[in-house]
């Protein structure tokens, strides 16, 4: 399966803020979320292959190309949404189809007219006037309507109702039925990842710390609960982070499918959820972990 | 793409360029009627005043809504977002001047003020123009695409300080102008020539800059 993005050594400072040295891949195909706590660094990394943001370092392939000297070429097969889209205010849906259409030659009309009736979204509404949700879908619907092959969207889900955001993560999925395309998304539920992604990315305080196919990574970390004793034994070299509260200790520890042999009497091992690993991961490490 | 991304700030931006242009023939208007020794000519450079900040008003508004990034995210180079501006500019001014002998005409017609005895637009007037376009866009534009707003401040501060201090120093800038103008076409060459090394910086700024 060919990547339609692929990110090597990717690095970018501003501030006090710095994103580090990031690989990433995103096959064809697929959906890829990317996931973190807010200022974790995902809209700078989406910033980044968008071309908005220069990189320090590093390099963004999209489609096979170098994406800076692909420029606007390339950006003809990326759709991008955002967390709030800023539109043209004053349009209305269907004038705001008729402004973005001369720039994308793979434009299609009866896409665009068919999601805004799927998306049941008003036709004499000006853009400004419309909820969170409306807003989000036109910029979706503008998205796909120009046919792109990536689709970046940025917190796509956080403004939406339950309902619509099961509504947006159905989409996507129709959108990778096309083998050609794929998906990259950032938020910070980590629910809607794990209901849709093949593959996540976690970031933290500008570093990637996992990556790879969603089960796989569930299925190879695990969660182990109990006292001080865990710590005592060969788990701590398993450890990559974890806490301790007054219930006991509760590890995140890699390597998750011989972990049995190695627990301690009492303690138990649970399979985490994306939030656990995004939460754990890193945590107290200095004082839970061996180095 | 320069007719898809003006036609995309007309649609966007109809509001903002409403408001100038009603303003500026009030304006007009009003010159024409006030004063009876008022020189017509006078119009145009009273306009030409105006129009060049324009384009950056609206690349400030496109930055200030949030526009700006759904711009660049356009499959459009960095560089047509910099063309669009300077050919704004002379469009915006040329429709503005061409609005500006539309009322001189009507005013001869009407027997209202006074012409210019050099005629509608002599040469020193077209100079001036030109002098305009580079004061009040050309010149601010490389630091207002690299730093805003904060830009002009940057680019007209030091223009003020050293305005001053050649006055000061008893350098009569005025005089000083007037006089290359005595070389028409040499200083025609040179005001096209600094707004080609305007727009070549403004080019750079914009493309080395994070959004």
């Amino acid at each position: 399966m060919a990547n339609l993005l692929e990110l090597r050594g990717l690095s970018k400072s501003y501030g006090a803020f710095a994103l580090q040295d990031v690989d990433l891949d995103v096959p064809a195909g697929s959906i890829t979320g990317l996931v973190g706590a807010n200022g974790a660094g995902k809209s700078t990394l989406l910033k980044l292959v968008l071309g908005l943001l220069l990189p320090d370092a590093g390099e963004i392939r999209l489609f096979g190309e170098e994406a800076r000297s692909g420029g606007a070429r390339l950006r003809q097969r990326l759709g991008f949404v955002q967390e709030s889209p800023t539109l043209f205010p004053l349009l209305r849906v269907p004038e705001l189809g008729e402004a973005l259409r001369p720039f994308y030659s793979r434009w299609n009309d009866a896409t665009y007219r068919r999601l805004c009736d799927a998306f049941e979204l008003p036709r004499k509404t000006a853009f400004m006037k419309l909820s969170q949700g409306s807003r989000m879908k036109v910029a979706l619907a503008l998205a796909l309507s120009h046919e792109a092959d990536l689709l970046l969207l940025d917190e796509p889900t956080s403004g939406l109702d339950p309902l619509m955001r099961r509504e947006l993560l159905n989409l996507l999925l129709e959108v990778v039925q096309d083998e050609g395309r794929a998906v990259l998304f950032s938020t910070h539920i980590t629910s809607d990842l794990e209901r849709v992604a093949d593959h996540v990315a976690i970031l933290k305080a500008g570093r990637l710390v996992l990556a790879g196919a969603t089960d796989e990574l569930l299925e190879s970390w695990a969660l182990v609960k109990g006292g001080e004793e865990l710590l005592a034994g060969p788990l701590r070299d398993r450890c990559r982070g974890g806490e301790r509260t007054e219930l006991g200790l509760t590890l995140l520890c890699e390597g998750a499918p011989g972990l049995a042999s190695l627990l301690p009497a009492g303690a138990l091992q649970e399979r985490p959820s994306l939030e656990d690993l995004v939460y754990f991961h890193g945590r107290e490490t200095e004082s839970l972990c061996a180095r | 793409m320069l007719p898809k991304l003006l036609m995309r700030d007309l649609k966007l931006h109809w509001d903002s360029l409403v408001v100038p242009a009603l303003v500026l023939g009030i304006m007009l208007g009003a010159l024409v009627l006030a004063d009876e020794g008022f020189k017509l000519t006078g119009l145009v450079l009273e306009t030409s005043f105006l129009i060049p900040m324009l384009p950056l008003a609206l690349h400030q508004r496109e930055s200030g809504k949030g526009t700006l990034g759904d711009l660049l995210t356009l499959p459009i180079a960095r560089r047509d977002v910099v063309r669009l501006r300077y050919l704004e500019v002379l469009l915006f001014s040329a429709a503005a001047l061409a609005l500006a002998h539309v009322y001189i005409w009507i005013a001869l017609s009407l027997g209202a003020g006074h012409p210019h005895p050099l005629g509608v637009m002599d040469r020193n007037q077209v100079l001036g123009v030109g002098i305009l376009l580079i004061f009040w866009f050309a010149y601010p534009m490389p630091f207002f695409l690299r730093w805003d707003l904060k830009g002009l401040a940057f680019a007209y501060i030091p223009v003020l300080v050293g305005g001053t201090v050649l006055k000061l120093a008893g350098v009569d800038c005025h005089r000083l102008i007037l006089d290359l103008m005595e070389r028409p076409g040499l200083f025609g060459m040179g005001l096209a020539g600094l707004f080609a090394l305007s727009y070549r910086l403004s080019v750079k700024v914009f493309a080395r800059r994070d959004f």
